[in-house]
C-alpha cells in the first residue's frame, strides 16, 4: 500500500494540475478590439448622414434604445429614434460628424460607452438660414449575440445655441476687410 | 505495472473529479441586482445631497475623473470643475432638483453600469426672479470602485422643452 502511494500521488497531483489549469479557459479580454470596433462605427456616422442612409444609420441602435436629445423627451425604441431621424433627414443641409474622444468597454466585454464632441448642421425653420450646432456626447453600447456593438443610450448636448452657418467670403474681400480695419 | 494502475485509476479519477469541481475557483458571484439597488439608492441619496446643498457629498458621487455634460456649457471634467459649477447652481435658493431613476443596468462582470432616468430641475429666473422649472432626462455611467462603491463616470442631461414658470 504505502509503495503505491508514494509513486501514483505524485502522478494524480499532475494530472489534477493539468486538468485544472486547463478547464475552463479564461474569457478572453477583446476589451482592445471592442473598442476599436466602437471607433469604427462612430468613423462612419458622418458618411452614413452625408448619404441619408436612414437603414445603415439605424443598424447602430438596438431595439431598445433610447435617445435623448435637447428639447424632445426620450424616444425609446427604434421605431421613434427611426422616424425621428428620418425627419431630420428631409432636411437638405443635414450633417452630423462625431469626434470619439474616448470608449470604455466593460471587463466581461457586454457593455461599453463613449464620450466625444459632434458638430449638427441644420436648416432653421424660421430663417431657412444653415445653423451650427457645437456639443458633446455620451452613447451608451451593448454587445449583442452576434458579437456586435449596438447604441442602448444615445445622447447630444450643446455646447451653446446653434448659430448660423457663416456665409464663406472669398479671400480676397477677406484680406480687403482687414486692410480696412489696419487702417 | 498494470495493476497498479487499474487499482488506482478510480482514485485518481474520483480525485480529479472533486478538485476541479472545487477549483478553479468559481466564476465571482453575480451581483448585478444588488450593484443596481446601490446605484438606485446612490443617486436618491445624491437628490438629498443636492438638497442639503452639500457641495462635498454632491462632488462625492463622482469619480476624480468624472465629465458633467450639460446644455449651454461645454463639458466639464474633474472634480474642481465640477464643483466649480455645481457650486453657483446650488447657490440659488430656488434651486431644486428631483431625479427619478427609469432603469439601471449592471455589466455582467460588475465593473461598468448606467442609469437612465428624468429630471425636474428648479431655479430662480434671473430676470423675473421668479421660479423656472425645467424638466428632462439623464444618462449617468457609472464605474465600480476599488472599495466597492459605484461612481458617476459621465453625467448627462438636457431639457425636454425650454424651463418654463412654476405654476
Amino acid at each position: 500500500m504505502k509503495r503505491w502511494y508514494g509513486t501514483t500521488v505524485p502522478m494524480v497531483l499532475l494530472l489534477l494540475q493539468a486538468a485544472c489549469t486547463q478547464t475552463p479557459p479564461p474569457v478572453p479580454d477583446t476589451r482592445a478590439a471592442d473598442e476599436k470596433a466602437i471607433r469604427d462605427m462612430e468613423s462612419q456616422v458622418a458618411k452614413q448622414y452625408a448619404a441619408k442612409d436612414l437603414d445603415k444609420i439605424m443598424s447602430a441602435y438596438a431595439d431598445d434604445a433610447a435617445s435623448l436629445v435637447a428639447n424632445l423627451p426620450v424616444q425609446t425604441g427604434r421605431e421613434a429614434i427611426r422616424a425621428m431621424i428620418q425627419k431630420a433627414l428631409a432636411d437638405p443641409a443635414i450633417a452630423l460628424d462625431l469626434s470619439t474622444a474616448k470608449v470604455q468597454v466593460s471587463r466581461s466585454g457586454d457593455q461599453a460607452y463613449s464620450q466625444g464632441a459632434y458638430t449638427y448642421n441644420f436648416t432653421d425653420p424660421k430663417t431657412k438660414r444653415v445653423m451650427l450646432e457645437k456639443g458633446k456626447y455620451v452613447e451608451v453600447y451593448k454587445k449583442q449575440a452576434d458579437g456586435s456593438w449596438k447604441i442602448v443610450e444615445d445622447t447630444g448636448i450643446p455646447d451653446a445655441p446653434a448659430a448660423p452657418v457663416k456665409p464663406s467670403t472669398p479671400s480676397r474681400s477677406k484680406s480687403k476687410s482687414r486692410a480696412k480695419k489696419g487702417k | 505495472m498494470n495493476r497498479r494502475y487499474l487499482k488506482t485509476a478510480p482514485l485518481a479519477l474520483v480525485a480529479l473529479q472533486a478538485a476541479c469541481t472545487q477549483a478553479p475557483p468559481p466564476a465571482p458571484p453575480d451581483t448585478r441586482a444588488a450593484d443596481e439597488q446601490t446605484i438606485r439608492d446612490s443617486e436618491t441619496q445624491w437628490v438629498k445631497d443636492f438638497a442639503a446643498k452639500d457641495m462635498d457629498k454632491i462632488v462625492a458621487h463622482y469619480t476624480d475623473d468624472g465629465s458633467v455634460l450639460m446644455t449651454g456649457i461645454p463639458i466639464m471634467t474633474g472634480k474642481d470643475s465640477i464643483r466649480g459649477v455645481l457650486k453657483d447652481v446650488v447657490a440659488d435658493p430656488g434651486f431644486g432638483l428631483e431625479l427619478k431613476t427609469v432603469k439601471v443596468e449592471v455589466s455582467k462582470g460588475s465593473d461598468l453600469a448606467y442609469s437612465q432616468g428624468t429630471y425636474s430641475f428648479t431655479s430662480t429666473d434671473p430676470k423675473t426672479k421668479k421660479p423656472l422649472v425645467e424638466k428632462g432626462k439623464y444618462v449617468e455611467v457609472y464605474k465600480k470602485q476599488a472599495d466597492g462603491s459605484w461612481k458617476i463616470v459621465e453625467d448627462m442631461n438636457n431639457a425636454d422643452a425650454p424651463a418654463a414658470p412654476a405654476k
